[in-house]
């Protein structure tokens, strides 16, 4: 079974839950994919819209965010496409080890490690006209 | 906003249950509680997230928050745990490694 949804959205963060449904029901069309891996899916969706929407508010950017969603048996993919004035996907900093006292000062910046931890493939190509995030995920395979 | 949190005093604990999804637009809410609820006194918190549907990274870095405010304060603060599809993110987080938690509300209270 093959789904493809597009989704184009106003740069603001109160229309997730909506993408999250809309991500969560197509890919639980598809029964190779169980409740972790759409939980997954739906909280890698969460996190690049998030990063989308403060690159559009940073830049006092209008234009809307666009994702698309295919899911096919073997795998879900996830596009994310924001207009903001692009980064360098290696500035990004490491979290500190979780026996260090510093980890307690790292109240934000999960949200681009989570991403790279859940997907099996994940591609950033950013530039100073817009950011595109790609995530993959491999459908979980079945025993014969 | 998918978000409701209530209090319970259980002394000397301060039950705070989130109920709903915490994430980047429900987090300030959350965040000002916990504040308010040290504020006001609160030193030993328990946060109950059974309730919680979704959390993504910034529901996370409420938590991480807490915990330093409540700590830097002599107190503590522990966690009653969600589904296991979303504390398999807690746990790639390594919260799991920086505070108590528990299922269950009395293993939280009655352990010292």
């Amino acid at each position: 079974m093959f789904t493809h949804a597009k989704m184009v959205i106003p740069a603001d963060t109160s229309h997730l839950a909506f993408v999250r449904t809309v991500v969560s029901e197509a890919a639980a069309l598809n029964t190779v994919f169980d409740e972790e891996h759409i939980y997954d899916l739906t909280l890698m969706v969460t996190e690049a819209i998030t990063n989308a929407v403060k690159a559009h508010k940073e830049a006092a950017i209008s234009a809307p965010v666009e994702i698309e969603c295919r899911i096919t048996d073997k795998q879900a993919s996830l596009v994310i496409h924001d207009r903001g004035t692009g980064f360098d996907p290696n500035t990004i900093p490491k979290l500190p080890p979780v026996e260090s006292p510093e980890r307690l000062n790292h109240e934000s910046g999960l949200g681009f490690a989570l991403m790279e931890m859940l997907a099996d493939k994940a591609e950033v190509r950013s530039g100073p006209d817009g950011t595109e995030v790609s995530l993959v995920l491999y459908a979980p395979t079945r025993e014969p | 906003m998918n978000i409701s949190i209530s209090c319970q005093e259980i002394s000397p604990w301060t039950v705070l249950k989130v109920s709903g999804d915490l994430d980047v637009e429900s987090s300030p809410e959350v965040r000002q509680a916990v504040i308010a609820e040290v504020a006001s006194g609160a030193r030993w918190i328990i946060l109950d997230l059974s309730n919680v549907q979704f959390v993504d990274s910034l529901g996370i870095g409420v938590v991480v928050g807490a915990l330093k405010r409540i700590r830097q304060r002599g107190g503590d603060m522990r966690l009653i745990r969600p589904e296991s599809r979303i504390w398999r993110i807690f746990e790639i987080c390594a919260i799991n490694k920086i505070m108590l938690y528990s299922d269950n509300i009395d293993d939280l209270l009655y352990d010292s």
